[in-house]
């Protein structure tokens, strides 16, 4: 029990410092995923905008929960130069479009990662290694400035669930902000 | 021993120790307890108490999730020649998902599966392995994971009608 307890605190501590410290120097890896429609979709085509990166499978529980807060911060953000995407990992387009898309009805592109390697690219790297790197990224949340720079990136944390995109929304609110001089 | 070698030794330990407390990679995170020894006679009707254990920390969904987008836990059994019933799995407990208003059932720390087995009149005297496959999908506080699958048997022990 201690061991495991040491574990799980020390993984804790980890997870902490993934999502406070700056990754302003880490870029958005580049992608070319299709979406729902079997359309091309490239990192490329997002650049010049902000970027909120969700990335999840139809089964998961939070992404689930998530969901509906994903939608609405789309339309709450989208005439502010806010682009808002999923990626779905290692699932069907069928699958994905019957129990994502149809569900939740999302007006953003839900993009198709059918081997994982596009979310595994956005995982930090020394961060619970023992773990597959795009295991380790569900219902991750991953905020992209338009210079391509990561701004937020939030693995989740179960016990501290942030469902309503809280912690997302306060930092796009910051970036947002016009600059002072 | 001369001390090199205790050196290495305590250094080998230590890091096989460390490697422990890291985590290495697991193959799944929930672990069959298996049973006693059971025995049924030729015609008659055996309970099974399967035992499962899922890693601290760690809960898997229910066999009876409230969503259909939810992966529940499932139980595939093969009596090899035995007749087994519809299984049936012990209570699940609540779990919220953060500041969300939703709320699901899981397994956490030890479950159980029961299994009533009958014995036909046309059986085989002896050992008779219940072949199992566990299907299930597990979170822990900081991550979920993909689905998963442990295999598992046990053995019942076929005895004549007396």
């Amino acid at each position: 029990m201690i061991k495991s307890f040491s574990s799980c605190l020390a993984v804790g501590l980890l997870l902490l410092m993934v999502d406070s410290m700056s990754v302003q120097a880490q870029k958005i890896p580049s992608f070319s995923l299709r979406d729902l429609d079997g359309n091309l979709i490239e990192s490329g085509s997002f650049k010049g905008k902000y970027l909120v990166v969700h990335i999840a499978t139809t089964w998961c529980p939070f992404c689930n929960a998530e969901a509906p807060h994903l939608q609405e911060l789309y339309d709450g953000y989208k005439s502010k130069n806010v682009s808002v995407i999923i990626i779905d990992v290692k699932e069907s387009q069928d699958l994905v479009k019957e129990k994502l898309q149809n569900r939740f009805q999302f007006t953003f592109p839900v993009l198709l990662d059918s081997d994982g390697t596009v979310a595994a690219k956005f995982a930090p790297k020394d961060v619970l290694p023992e773990l597959s790197r795009d295991e380790i990224m569900l219902a991750s949340n991953i905020l992209i400035d338009p210079n391509g720079d990561i701004q937020f990136l939030s693995l989740l944390d179960s016990k501290n669930f942030d469902a309503k995109l809280v912690g997302l929304r306060a930092k796009l609110d910051e970036l947002l902000q016009p600059a002072h001089d | 021993m001369n001390y090199f070698n205790l050196l290495t030794i305590s250094l080998l330990l230590k890091f096989t120790s460390l490697t422990a407390q890291v985590g290495v990679a697991e193959a799944g995170y929930v672990h069959f307890g298996g049973i006693s020894e059971v025995s049924v006679q030729v015609g008659d009707t055996v309970h099974l108490n399967l035992a499962f254990e899922i890693q601290d920390g760690f809960h898997i969904q229910s066999n009876k999730v409230s969503g259909d987008f939810l992966i529940p836990t499932k139980i595939a059994l093969a009596g090899n020649g035995l007749a087994l019933e519809e299984p049936v799995f012990s209570a699940t407990h609540p779990f919220v998902l953060g500041d969300s208003d939703e709320t699901k059932d899981v397994f956490t720390g030890k479950f159980f599966v029961g299994v009533s087995v009958f014995c036909p009149d046309n059986s085989t005297i002896g050992s008779h392995a219940i072949n199992g496959t566990l299907y299930y999908q597990a979170c822990n506080d900081f991550k979920c994971f993909f689905p998963r699958k442990l295999k598992f048997e046990t053995v019942i022990l076929v005895e004549p009608d007396h």
